[in-house]
């Protein structure tokens, strides 16, 4: 292989990296908040594209992304309050069934509204052939976009997590939500914003990276279930190691590709998501004790 | 000083609340700790967890003298014997005494509720306090000792000296404060007359007399002859003794202690609850008693209760004072016949004293009824005429009277026994 | 300033408290004693909203609130130090206090509320040294004085307190105590629950014995240490006074 070409593998590896990592954060916020893996959190992805794809035709593009967003976020609100606020401390089989389950209502809502065909909006930057020289790859500018929203969305949340009294409100709920509820913490509000936070970003996500991927009805499954795997990878909760293990498997995925028949993608991911659940099981069935002193 | 002035005037919600909680208390304890009352609320089908309310005391089952008596002397008793470190005695006019235990607790919620009724009667810590009921068992001597070194007065405990005698150390000690029965105090009265003393010469200010009914007319005559604001106080040794209830200065009712006693009038035939204001019998629940608890006792005593505020500033419910006693009843006749009635007569009548016997004999199958009383001048027949109308109208049976001399009729050291029933054979 | 009457708490078929009834005066130092699995924890997660109740009433400063959320009741006056402590551990000391004062950060009070971050320090100086430590790295006691100072930055009328004294040292038990004395005289009123009836019986004016779910002994702080059933089970030895 030369290096022109790792280099292409490795930019594609990291854009695909990036999604995916989007994507975890998107379960740990959700789950961190309230203890629950949203098998939804792909089709919030798959929303915020297809939505943004539907309104950039009567408006401009910026806008288009902008009310997708908050559109994506609406539903978000709306799968906690309706589905998932009665849930008080679920078996891990109610949650399972019962996110999947909002996770087929949207796909199939999804199917309803806009049909089989796939769709992408317009290159932010450029089209499709424009590139940007890097070494001797060529980088489409998107890429950029890619990278840089992810970028811009992860220090965003550190910034909140971090530094705002919502923030550390959301974390007080999650490392205890009684004792937050004692400080008088809207402990329910929160859970709903957190469920509308995870879907904002991912319907962002979804938007900026689906003028290279195209996105169709059922785009949100494949991504949930990598992005689950980069979750646990990186250690449900923990941002930075879903940034890491993202990119991480985003790159092993692409240059797997140059080994493997292109099929077989998937194969590498799901093979590391049971490997890690034998071995390192701790990031789904979390103990209390395992996620005390888990940092966001 | 007796826990918070304030306790004595808590608003009504705040009294019930108390209440409620320590009946729940000691119920839950005498349940547990009690094997007679735990078989009598079986027996009632009554578990000490259905209680919700103040209102639902009147499910329990009662307790009555003769179930003192028939657990005498420990078996009533909440706490290991060890625990109890002083035992009296009721003063049983009507049989057998009953043992009256208290724990250090008890000892010390006594002094207190003791220390309260004198404060409400007037007196303070400057006070000299002459305690003139007999002290040994019976609860009234040590109660009131104890209740005015609480509030700090200075107590002399005469006991049964001699009415001369109590008469010298009232002039020579300067007591200023008189505790004893009012029949009692009508004989130093009279001690004092034929020693010579006027009542100015006595520095009496307030009399607390207790232990046995008497009526507005002798308080009046008392307040007279000895120059003191006497005011009435009620407790019962088998509820812990005096301090119960004791009348403020409004003379009005007497204050009973809500945040230790639970008190209910009920009708003595039918056992049901008769509304404020109406006469009954006095039921007594203790809120607080450790050593004995005594829940819906019957105390054979008869007044009315009112939730009225007093004058005063205190808020807890005031009782009427005792209007007799269930079993002093006397049913002539087809009559209702209180002897107080009797007393408060005689009273008014000039020439009379207040000291009489009653004596109810059966003749040709019909109730006669003769009353003794003691009159200066015992031949005086209009006398005797007019004290058989007055009797007549105002008990509504006609009695017969006889004069007798002064001093003939046995004195009171303790309670008058007053009714001597020979209709029984 | 709190009632409670002929309280019920069951879980599932085991009743935990029966027919409850107590009531803490405005400004007083109140306490509630008894052994482990007598209900008390029971009983203040019930006034506070996290357990509910089957049965009885909770008045607050005269207005019900049995079944209260527990965001409800702080915003209404009344916090719960829990047992156990429960500070955040992935959050610093300073953050877990503001967390504390967030009703009031809501309401436009954020000036006050840092102001009271200042009293808290006052009140609790260790605190202040480790203002930036992470929650879960303090100490047992330290952590214990993060809750109770939580709480007090709602600037409550009424605070209760679960088992403060539970797993520290009998030093810092003694401090942690001190403090509770000098909330209440600053006005604050006091429930403080405790396994340790010595020293709560001697910090508290008034106080009740639960037993297996019921109230079994009412009365003044004097009262209850010269009961001997008291002292018997819950002061190790008997006290002649």
């Amino acid at each position: 292989m030369t290096l022109d070409l790792a280099l292409q593998y490795l930019v594609a590896g990291l854009t695909y990296g990036a999604i995916y990592a989007v994507v975890a954060i998107g379960f740990n916020i959700v789950y961190s908040a309230t203890g629950i893996i949203n098998f939804a959190q792909g089709e919030f992805v798959m929303l915020g594209g297809m939505i943004a794809v539907q309104l950039s035709a009567s408006m401009p593009l910026p806008v288009a992304v902008a009310l997708a967003v908050v559109a994506a976020a609406a539903v978000g609100a709306l799968v906690e309050v309706a589905f998932i606020r009665w849930l008080r401390k679920p078996t891990v089989l109610r949650m399972v069934v019962i996110t999947i389950g909002v996770s087929i209502l949207l796909r199939e809502g999804a199917l309803f509204l806009w049909g089989e065909g796939v769709r992408s909006l317009p290159y932010f930057t450029g089209d499709e052939v424009s590139s940007v020289a890097i070494g001797g790859a060529r980088v489409s500018p998107q890429v950029f976009w890619v990278l840089g929203t992810v970028a811009v969305i992860v220090v965003l949340l550190e910034w909140f997590y971090r530094r705002t009294l919502l923030g550390w409100e959301m974390q007080a709920c999650a490392a205890n939500r009684d004792a937050a509820a004692l400080c008088g913490v809207p402990v329910r509000g929160l859970v709903t914003l957190s469920f509308a936070l995870a879907a904002a970003i991912g319907a962002l996500a979804g938007a900026v990276v689906s003028p290279i991927t195209y996105t169709s009805y059922a785009a949100g499954g494949p991504l949930a279930i990598k992005g689950f795997t980069v979750a646990i990878l990186g250690g449900l909760g923990n941002s930075g190691g879903a940034v890491a293990a993202g990119l991480a498997l985003g790159i092993v995925e692409s240059f797997a590709v140059s080994v493997l028949p292109a099929a077989y993608k998937d194969v590498v991911t799901l093979t590391l998501l049971l490997a890690v659940l034998v071995v390192r099981p701790s990031g789904l069935f979390a103990s209390g004790e395992a996620a005390r002193l888990k940092e966001f | 000083m007796n826990g918070l002035p304030d306790r004595e005037a808590m608003d009504r919600e705040a009294i019930e609340q108390l209440q409620l909680e320590r009946l729940e208390a000691t119920l839950n304890r005498v349940q547990r700790n009690v094997p007679f009352h735990r078989r009598r609320f079986t027996e009632a089908g009554f578990d000490a967890e259905d209680l919700r309310s103040l209102a639902d005391l009147r499910r329990l089952p009662f307790t009555t003298k003769r179930d003192l008596r028939d657990n005498h002397p420990s078996g009533l008793f909440a706490v290991p014997l060890r625990e109890v470190v002083r035992v009296h005695a009721s003063s049983g006019t009507t049989g057998l005494a009953t043992a009256v235990g208290y724990t250090r607790n008890d000892l010390a919620t006594w002094s207190d509720l003791v220390a309260r009724v004198l404060v409400a009667g007037g007196v303070g810590k400057d006070d000299v306090v002459q305690v003139a009921f007999d002290y040994g068992l019976f609860t009234g001597a040590f109660g009131f000792h104890q209740g005015a070194e609480r509030l700090g007065a200075s107590v002399i405990p005469v006991s049964s000296a001699s009415a001369r005698r109590q008469v010298d150390i009232l002039r020579d000690y300067r007591s200023t404060a008189l505790v004893c029965t009012p029949s009692h105090a009508m004989t130093l009265a009279d001690a004092a007359l034929d020693a010579g003393i006027r009542p100015g010469e006595l520095s009496l200010r307030f009399g607390l007399f207790g232990a046995e009914p008497w009526s507005e007319s002798m308080r009046a005559e008392l307040q007279a002859k000895l120059k003191l604001v006497a005011t009435d106080n009620y407790g019962l040794s088998e509820v812990g003794g005096p301090g119960m209830a004791g009348e403020c200065l409004e003379r009005n009712g007497l204050h009973v202690a809500e945040d230790h006693f639970l008190v209910e009038v009920v009708d003595p035939e039918t056992l049901a609850p008769v509304p404020d204001g109406t006469t009954g019998e006095l039921v007594v629940t203790t809120l607080t008693r450790e050593a004995q608890p005594v829940i819906r006792f019957r105390t054979r005593d008869l007044a009315s209760v009112t939730r009225v505020p007093c004058a005063c500033g205190r808020t807890f419910a005031r009782m009427s004072r005792v209007k007799g006693r269930t079993d002093d009843l006397i049913l002539l006749k087809g009559a209702r016949v209180f002897p107080s009635e009797i007393e408060s007569v005689l009273l008014e009548v000039e020439g009379t004293e207040p000291h009489y016997e009653i004596e109810l004999t059966r003749g040709d199958g019909r109730d006669e009824a003769t009353v003794r009383v003691e009159a200066a001048s015992p031949g005086d027949e209009p006398l005797r005429a007019t004290v058989e109308r007055r009797l007549a109208s105002a008990l509504g049976v006609s009695v017969r009277v006889e004069l007798v001399p002064p001093r003939t009729l046995a004195r009171s050291e303790g309670k008058a026994r007053r009714v001597v029933d020979r209709r029984r054979v | 300033m709190l009632r409670v009457r002929n309280l019920d708490v069951s879980y599932g078929p085991v009743a935990a408290l029966r027919r409850v009834s107590l009531h803490v005066n405005p400004g007083e130092i109140a306490t509630l004693i008894g052994a482990n699995g007598a209900g008390k924890t029971t009983l203040l997660r019930s006034i506070a909203g996290l357990t509910p109740a089957q049965g009885g009433e909770v008045l607050f400063r005269g207005a019900s609130v049995l079944g209260m959320r527990p965001e409800r009741l702080v915003a209404q006056g009344c916090s719960l130090v829990p047992e156990g402590r429960q500070v955040f551990a992935t959050l610093p000391v300073r953050e877990n206090l503001l967390i504390g004062g967030s009703l009031r950060v809501r309401r436009g009070l954020r000036r006050e509320v840092e102001g009271d971050l200042e009293k808290i320090y006052r009140l609790f100086p260790r605190l202040q040294e480790r203002e930036r430590q992470l929650a879960g790295t303090l100490s047992g006691g330290e952590q214990q004085m993060l809750a109770i100072g939580r709480a007090l930055m709602a600037r409550p009328a009424l605070v209760m307190l679960d088992e403060p004294s539970m797993g520290l040292a009998p030093l810092v038990v003694k401090d942690i105590l001190l403090t509770v004395e000098r909330i209440a005289a600053g006005g604050t009123t006091v429930l403080l629950v405790e396994q340790n009836a010595r020293s709560a019986l001697r910090v508290a004016r008034r106080g009740y014995v639960l037993e297996n779910g019921r109230v079994v002994l009412e009365g003044t702080s004097e009262e209850l240490l010269r009961n001997r059933d008291v002292q018997r089970a819950y002061l190790g030895s008997e006290v002649i006074p």
